[in-house]
């Protein structure tokens, strides 16, 4: 019932947010964890300029981003004629482009929250599993991440939240395409070009406010969980 | 640390109060077409420009134009409507054609466009056009394509532009395979070819409106007669722009 109080376009507009930020904050965990133990365990020389350049697109106006990303990893950029070749793929204008956007524009905000996680973690508890023989790859999954999980799903949830508010580099590098690219952020901004739509664009902000609370509420909880886990397995 | 801040303060509020620059809110299709006017002018300006739409949104929500150029009738009447300009102050500017471009290497050719062309299948890919939702160019484009029948199989294939310019940046970069722009639009780029011109009677007259913004100053009543004057015509037309009928 609460379906038939929006209309498909704005339907479309949250299954699509919704689907572009999940996906962004889900890929974005990955290289974020890895390069955020590197970063935390590992001195090196340049390692403040690989930082910097890591967290670049979080000083970057989202728009130039969205413009690199067009040059990088455009239609006419080699990269983007290999994609095409090779798999068929198009970044630019669909859909995985608009992932795409928003993962780069979210890595930096989820890599620090990683990255401080892992550096907080107790290390002698990690070296006492080593002696009492765990694997590397064990000690990671058993201590370091369970450990630092608080921290990660932080990073998570500040990934998805940006992701969610994605407009530069979404609408320079994937549009502004109903049904494809076209976000909550992308329709509010367009209903707000034409007279007589800000009804819808008031709909969907409210939306957006939902969905972003629900995120915060669920994300909170699933912080206490751990933490709870953490209190009493430890 | 306190001198830093009032400075900041002082830098920050003098951008906000009176200055003798002339403010234009202007369509973007007439970016290039507007500097080259201007510099025929002894005044300072500062440009705003973007799609109609978003300026008159602007001008609703307290941006203060002295001029302001619209590329729709209906952007011109909503601003009148909402009392934002002059009474009376409106006024014809200048005539533009839309083409069809595409990136200049492209394989298309030129072509006569008439009702026998079959415009969906001649490209593969998406169209690239100003928004039609609030693009004063998206709205002509696709009254255009509906006179030949040809909306329907294409509305899915469209690739929306914030912009005019939008979508001919679009194209320029090899994104799309082709786009509705102004021929004024293609006059002003070396990376797009034109391969067909819409005739005028497949859409609404595409003309420019100017008005004065509400409590405008005496100079911006001289600078709009100066853009309504023969000299600024002149240079219209030489960034591809269409003199008006009867003049």
């Amino acid at each position: 019932m609460s379906v038939m109080f929006f209309t498909p376009a704005e339907l479309e507009a949250m299954r699509l947010s919704l689907l572009v930020a999940l996906a962004s904050a889900l890929f974005t965990l990955p290289p974020a964890l890895a390069v955020g133990l590197f970063l935390a365990r590992r001195d090196f020389f340049g390692k403040s300029l690989l930082d910097g350049l890591l967290c670049l697109p979080l000083v970057l106006p989202p728009v130039t981003t969205g413009y690199l990303l067009l040059l990088c990893l455009g239609r006419r950029s080699p990269v983007g004629q290999l994609l095409e070749a090779w798999f068929g793929l198009r970044l630019s204008f669909t859909t995985a482009g608009a992932v795409l956007a928003a993962m780069v524009v979210s890595f930096p905000l989820t890599l620090r929250a990683v990255k401080i996680a892992f550096e907080m973690v107790d290390r002698r508890l990690e070296a006492a599993a080593g002696t009492l023989g765990a694997a590397p790859w064990r000690v990671f999954l058993s201590v370091t991440l369970p450990l630092a999980l608080p921290g990660v799903l932080n990073g998570c949830l500040l990934g998805f939240a940006r992701s969610l508010g994605e407009f530069g580099a979404t609408i320079t590098f994937a549009g502004n395409i109903a049904g494809e690219t076209r976000t909550i952020p992308l329709a509010v901004y367009s209903m707000m070009q034409s007279p007589g739509r800000e009804g819808a664009a008031m709909t969907l902000a409210a939306a957006s406010v939902v969905i972003a609370l629900v995120a915060m509420v669920g994300s909170e909880m699933l912080n206490r969980r751990a933490r709870r886990k953490l209190a009493g397995g430890g | 640390m306190r001198k830093l801040l009032l400075l900041l303060l002082a830098a920050v509020s003098t951008a906000a109060s009176a200055d003798p620059a002339l403010t234009v809110f202007a369509a973007a299709s007439m970016a290039d077409a507007l500097k080259a006017v201007n510099g025929g002018y002894p005044a300072a300006f500062k440009l705003n420009l973007g799609s109609s739409g978003t300026l008159a949104r602007q001008m609703e929500q307290g941006g203060k134009p002295d001029v302001f150029i619209s590329a729709a009738k209906d952007w011109a009447d909503y601003v009148v409507a909402k009392d934002l300009v002059e009474k009376g102050s409106v006024k014809e500017l200048i005539g533009n054609a839309l083409v069809l471009v595409a990136p200049s290497d492209s394989p298309l050719q030129p072509f006569a466009l008439d009702a026998k062309t079959d415009l969906p299948s001649l490209f593969k890919g998406r169209l690239s056009i100003g928004d039609p939702e609030h693009v004063p160019a998206g709205k002509y484009g696709v009254a255009a394509l509906k006179h030949y029948g040809w909306f329907k199989p294409l509305e899915k294939r469209f690739l929306p532009g914030m912009s005019v310019r939008d979508a001919l940046m679009v194209v320029e970069l090899g994104e799309a395979d082709m786009g509705i722009v102004y021929a004024s639009d293609a006059a002003s780029s070396k990376k797009v070819k034109v391969l067909a011109q819409f005739p005028a009677d497949a859409c609404p007259p595409i003309v420019y409106y100017c008005a004065l913004g509400k409590g405008a100053s005496p100079e911006a009543a001289k600078y709009q007669s100066f853009l309504l004057g023969d000299k600024a015509a002149a240079v219209f037309k030489a960034n591809g722009f269409a003199p008006l009928a009867g003049r």
